[in-house]
């Protein structure tokens, strides 16, 4: 049901999702939450028709899209666009059994190529928890700086957390 | 959730916006559209009074944000709005003043009540300004109002002069009490 968005290549592509992907998304948030739910809010309540909101939500949007390897759902990428500002910040989440192999990196650098050259965005954003060392790793690996702790900014199940906040500009983006 | 109706003294107050306020907003926003244009992305949007109404129509209405007049002496003198968080985690509050009114410290008594509003009636965690480096005015309310400069993310917004830095600054509840 999903549709192909960008291809990332070697098997790697994200796709736009509809309402009738629920389920199958659900599937790997089941297998995920305790993990998801220590850094994400909405990890805590997940349910399906959570996620079909979610889903429905997003309309023609980038927030949520599907990261699909090698023909299987595996997680979720998003942007949220801020053409006034020319800003845009994305966000990702991978199954733990496909975690280390890059995916979410690679899909990050098609996502952000698009955001960059087609929606013609100026800078995009990413905020992590400062102890979030996977997801800080992506921002450092693509180039981000670091530019600040925004103080207890972030919620999750654990309670009020910092988050991270990481830049890049569009003349820094290697081409 | 209610906006907020407040008097702020000498004959000012603020109030949510309505949609009669589009001729006098539209006069004030277009007559200080340069000044107003170099530090905040919005200005460049409202271009025309029909631009004005519109956004009057979204914003009167919207759960996703609180916007209010100020007011003096039942002018338009600028704005202060409360954009929402559906966890209520992080709030932000941004704000103008036309010209004329600056210097009476109109703005920092209106986040005050705004604040309090935000921690109260929101239970916010936190409450995030963020102001161009270079509007060192808007910048000089946050820091009067004891927030504390969380970082700077760099060309994160556009103004008529191109991009610009913007010093994002952020108050926690127990801060705001503790003042």
């Amino acid at each position: 049901v999903t549709r192909p968005f960008l291809d990332v290549g070697d098997g790697l592509a994200i796709h736009r999702l509809e309402p009738s992907d629920a389920e199958a998304l659900q599937v790997v948030i089941e297998r995920n939450r305790e993990r998801l739910m220590r850094w994400m809010a909405w990890a805590q309540g997940s349910t399906v028709d959570t996620t079909r909101g979610f889903i429905a939500q997003n309309g023609d949007g980038l927030d949520p899209l599907g990261l699909i390897a090698d023909g299987a759902l595996v997680g979720t990428i998003g942007a949220r666009p801020e053409p006034m500002r020319g800003d845009a910040e994305i966000g990702y989440w991978i199954d733990e059994r496909t975690e280390g192999r890059g995916i979410v990196t690679r899909a990050c650098r098609a996502l952000i190529l698009h955001l960059l050259d087609d929606l013609d965005l100026h800078r995009v954003t990413i905020r992590a928890a400062p102890d979030n060392a996977r997801s800080r790793a992506i921002a450092e690996r693509l180039g981000f700086t670091q530019e600040g702790v925004l103080r207890e900014a972030g919620w999750s199940s654990p309670g009020y957390h910092d988050l991270v906040v990481y830049g890049l500009l569009d003349r820094e983006w290697p081409r | 959730m209610t906006r907020l109706e407040a008097d702020l003294g000498g004959g000012a107050a603020i109030r949510p916006y309505r949609l009669e306020d589009a001729e006098p907003l539209w006069a004030l926003v277009d007559a200080e559209r340069e000044r107003v244009g170099r530090w905040l992305a919005w200005v460049r949007l409202i271009r025309s009074l029909e631009d004005e109404r519109r956004w009057l129509e979204h914003t009167t209405v919207s759960d996703a944000e609180e916007n209010h007049a100020i007011v003096v002496d039942g002018d338009v003198a600028g704005g202060i709005g409360l954009i929402l968080d559906p966890l209520d985690a992080n709030l932000e509050i941004g704000y103008w003043l036309g010209s004329r009114f600056e210097g009476r410290g109109l703005v920092t008594s209106a986040c005050r009540l705004v604040l309090s509003h935000a921690f109260a009636e929101h239970q916010a965690h936190r409450v995030t300004i963020a102001a161009a480096v270079g509007n060192t005015r808007s910048r000089a309310v946050a820091e009067r109002l004891g927030f504390v400069l969380d970082g700077v993310a760099r060309e994160s917004t556009r103004t008529d002069d191109g991009f610009s830095d913007l010093a994002i600054y952020g108050i926690l509840d127990r801060e705001w009490n503790a003042a």
